[in-house]
């Protein structure tokens, strides 16, 4: 890459959360004092409560209404992760970045007012252990779950931005925590290198923008105009990228796994051996018109093209029409000579009969499975509940009241990231 | 010790070839023909208790009564598992052998394995219903098929549980299933480009589909004055509580309602439960997304001959094209038994 500046992740790794007095690191050990966490929480008036929960992978718990999830990282020095949230919006990348590993700072939480439609935040499961937690891959890091209380007289979009500038500040806080800590581990992401006789693989990275409780957020905008752009990975490691996405909890990609991307992390570390990482190219999904889907998929190509690419890797975020944005995008990228291959996820139906794809380009013939948000899952009784007592109510599959406690029948559709398609999940469709 | 029944032709019975297709059904105890062979490979775990025979002939002239027969003699000899064939590629014998698991199973729970040629009628007719295996095109193939029956067999009986078709050696029954991997999705997407890239086979997790067929388009309505048109939404407009459960998403019912209640929308009694758009703006108007105010006009203006007295609502948004098109197909009907000669189609 022409500009690509150096970042060092220290990675503190974190083997036993617990509530305690004051916030510190130790040893492994990350004691959370829930009257500091509050605090910060509370700062923001819209905020009337936070509950501050612990769920630990192989608990008997499961957690519900769950929103973004969020790693703990912290700059040293000056600068700030999350810009457009927590700091101004100088680029972020560069520089000494902790990340505390092993956990996340999960939001829960009802809103004030009742939905209607599409844009509405909808049911979000993480089961923390037995045969379901494999259907969410937050049941492998240690929750610190924050269970907000709105003030019941604010509006759903305003009370949705205090909860996530919340999350945030809480999840920079407690890797504020951790500044002086040896690290356990430091990577280096420098990409300033290229060997000529590998190829040059980009990375397509759609992002849902469909409106509220539909939004990504870049540099603390919304992206209902952007056009294809470049984006450095350091830049998406420090936090440019924050999630708020709630409509269907199996496709979200939370802000926790743009920062821990998979494909990044995957592309970076077969840089220089397999293959040269040479940019990762952003869009909307979800465009409204065709004329706008063509418009975007074809920047998307061109862009590839001045990255010098010879293959690229498709994601997306969502169903069904974002589908057409990414298969366009692989069709043009293809036409101009540049292979591509694309994550999805199937939609077959309850019983797996349907062709599994909403939309496809005859171009697609390289494509990785994550699994059907189609499929129905038995939840068994759990021992304890985060988050609420009833599960959100939904005319798909879910009574309003049903007991969060179990057992019921859960579709794909709310496991949280269960067909993630950032590929942070384990699953994967297959003919039978 | 595990109890099996198996099935065969007149052929692998030593009855004789299609000259003896016309042999009659009839049970046998113990192993017969290619069951000696099955019998070795079971070793001490499993025995062969009885043997259905039928000719080909004889099956197909009367598939309901023979596989009664086979229903009533697997019954009576309680076996836990049965065995039908391998028929190669035999159409017939094949057929037989999957009408015959097939009943097996879903009459009596007695799980079943066949062993057929991918490319038999068989495969067609049963492969969603029955667990197959592929064999060779002849008799040939008799070495393969066996123990790769045998195997599966066993473990059927045994209670396990089918796996991905590839795994299990199976022909796939058409079917999809989420599964667990341990290798890593960007691992898998970084191989398979690379793969790609250097020109190296590499095989798609999701294979193309063969091409869509074309819907061709209905011809033009002749004479619209003289037409009623219907007005059909897949936008989800319902009246308030949405009574007939219509899903909010992956719809596998439909609805009809009365335009009039619709026009008598003073206070707002309709709304859309669609999951997948942004639906406060037919909230506020549902003439938005299901123009009556737009047809009356025309009506009233002589281009169309009458507005038909229902309009027609389901959701389409993670719909399954199978549950499309059957909606679409019951819609349909509904509207040309209703005299509907056009619809206006509104989607989202």
């Amino acid at each position: 890459m022409l500009y690509s500046p150096r970042l060092d992740i220290h990675t503190v790794a974190i083997t036993e959360v617990e509530l305690g007095e004051a916030t510190t690191v130790t040893s492994g050990r990350l004691v959370v004092s829930g009257a500091e966490v509050s605090s910060l929480v509370l700062e923001d008036p819209r905020i009337v409560g936070v509950d501050i929960e612990i769920a630990r992978p192989g608990d008997d718990v499961r957690i519900v209404h769950c929103l973004d999830s969020v790693e703990p990282r912290a700059k040293r020095g000056d600068e700030r992760v999350f810009p457009g949230f927590l700091g101004d919006t100088a680029t972020v990348g560069a520089g000494e970045t902790v990340r505390l590993g092993g956990i996340g700072v999960l939001a829960s939480s009802r809103y004030p007012l009742p939905f209607s439609g599409l844009l509405q935040a909808r049911e979000a499961v993480v089961d923390m252990s037995g045969p379901t937690a494999v259907y969410s891959p937050f049941s492998q890091v240690t929750n610190i779950v924050l269970v907000f209380t709105p003030d019941p007289s604010i509006e759903n979009d305003d009370y949705d931005d205090a909860i996530r500038r919340a999350t945030l500040r809480v999840a920079e806080f407690l890797a504020r925590c951790a500044l002086d800590v040896e690290p356990d581990t430091t990577t280096s992401f420098d990409l300033s290198s290229a060997d000529p006789d590998l190829p040059n693989v980009v990375y397509f990275y759609q992002l849902q923008g469909q409106g509220s409780m539909a939004d990504t957020f870049l540099y603390g905008r919304d992206i209902h105009n952007l056009v294809p752009t470049l984006i450095h990975p350091n830049e998406v490691m420090d936090g440019a990228i924050v999630s708020g996405v709630y409509v269907y909890a199996c496709y979200k990609n939370p802000t926790f796994l743009h920062q821990n991307n998979p494909i990044i992390w995957e592309l970076q570390a077969r840089h220089g051996r397999d293959l040269n990482f040479a940019g990762v190219i952003i869009n909307r999904g979800h465009n409204y018109t065709q004329e706008d889907k063509e418009r975007s998929s074809h920047w998307a190509a061109k862009l590839a093209a001045f990255c010098g690419a010879d293959g690229a890797i498709l994601t997306a975020e969502g169903g069904g029409n974002s589908a057409i944005d990414m298969m366009l995008a692989c069709q043009y990228m293809e036409k101009a000579g540049i292979g591509t291959t694309v994550v999805s996820s199937e939609s077959a139906g309850a019983d797996g009969y349907d062709f599994p794809l909403f939309y496809t380009v005859p171009e697609a013939d390289a494509i990785v499975s994550i699994g059907s948000e189609d499929e129905v899952i038995r939840m068994p009784a759990v021992g304890r509940v985060i988050g609420g007592e009833t599960l959100l109510d939904d005319t798909m599959l879910i009574d309003d009241g049903t007991p969060a406690i179990g057992p019921f029948d859960l579709k794909m559709y709310y496991q949280y990231c269960g067909t993630n398609q950032l590929g942070a999940n384990v699953l994967l469709g297959r003919e039978f | 010790m595990v109890r099996v029944a198996h099935y065969l032709n007149q052929f692998f019975a030593g009855i004789g070839g299609e000259d003896k297709a016309d042999a009659p059904f009839e049970e046998r105890a113990g192993a017969v023909g290619p069951g000696r062979a099955f019998q070795i490979e079971f070793g001490g775990d499993a025995e062969i208790v009885q043997t259905l025979v039928c000719g080909d002939n004889t099956f197909h002239a009367d598939v309901d009564g023979n596989i009664e027969r086979a229903v009533r003699a697997l019954a009576d000899g309680k076996p836990d598992l049965l065995i039908a064939g391998p028929a190669f590629n035999a159409g017939r014998y094949g057929l037989a052998c999957a009408a015959v698991c097939a009943a097996a199973t879903e009459r009596l729970g007695i799980p079943s394995v066949t062993g057929v040629f991918p490319e038999a009628p068989a495969v067609d007719v049963y492969r969603s219903r029955v667990v197959m295996l592929p064999t060779g095109a002849s008799a040939a193939g008799m070495r393969e098929a066996v123990p790769a029956m045998a195997r599966m067999g066993l473990d059927l009986a045994g209670g396990k549980e089918l796996g991905p078709a590839a795994d299990d050696g199976r022909i796939p029954m058409g079917f999809r299933r989420t599964w667990v991997t341990d290798v890593p999705v960007a691992r898998r997407a970084v191989d398979m480009l690379l793969a790609k890239l250097a020109g190296d086979p590499f095989e798609s997790e999701i294979a193309l589909p063969a091409g869509a067929e074309p819907v061709a388009p209905a011809a033009a309505v002749a004479d619209l004055s003289n037409a009623v048109v219907a007005l059909v939404t897949e936008g989800g407009l319902v009246p308030e509580g949405n009574p007939d459960r219509i899903e909010s998403s992956s719809a596998t019912r439909w609805a009809r309602y009365p335009l009039a209640d619709l026009e008598r929308n003073h206070e707002p009694s309709f709304r859309s439960i669609h999951a997948g758009y942004d639906s406060h703006w037919v909230d506020e108007d549902p003439n938005r997304l299901v123009p009556v105010d737009a047809l009356r006009a025309l009506h009233e203006e002589g281009l169309v001959g009458g507005v038909h007295d229902f309009y027609y609502a389901t959701t389409g948004t993670g719909t399954t094209v199978t549950n499309a098109e059957r909606m679409g197909n019951e819609i349909a009907k509904q509207l040309i038994a209703d005299g509907v000669q056009a619809v206006i189609v509104t989607s989202t």
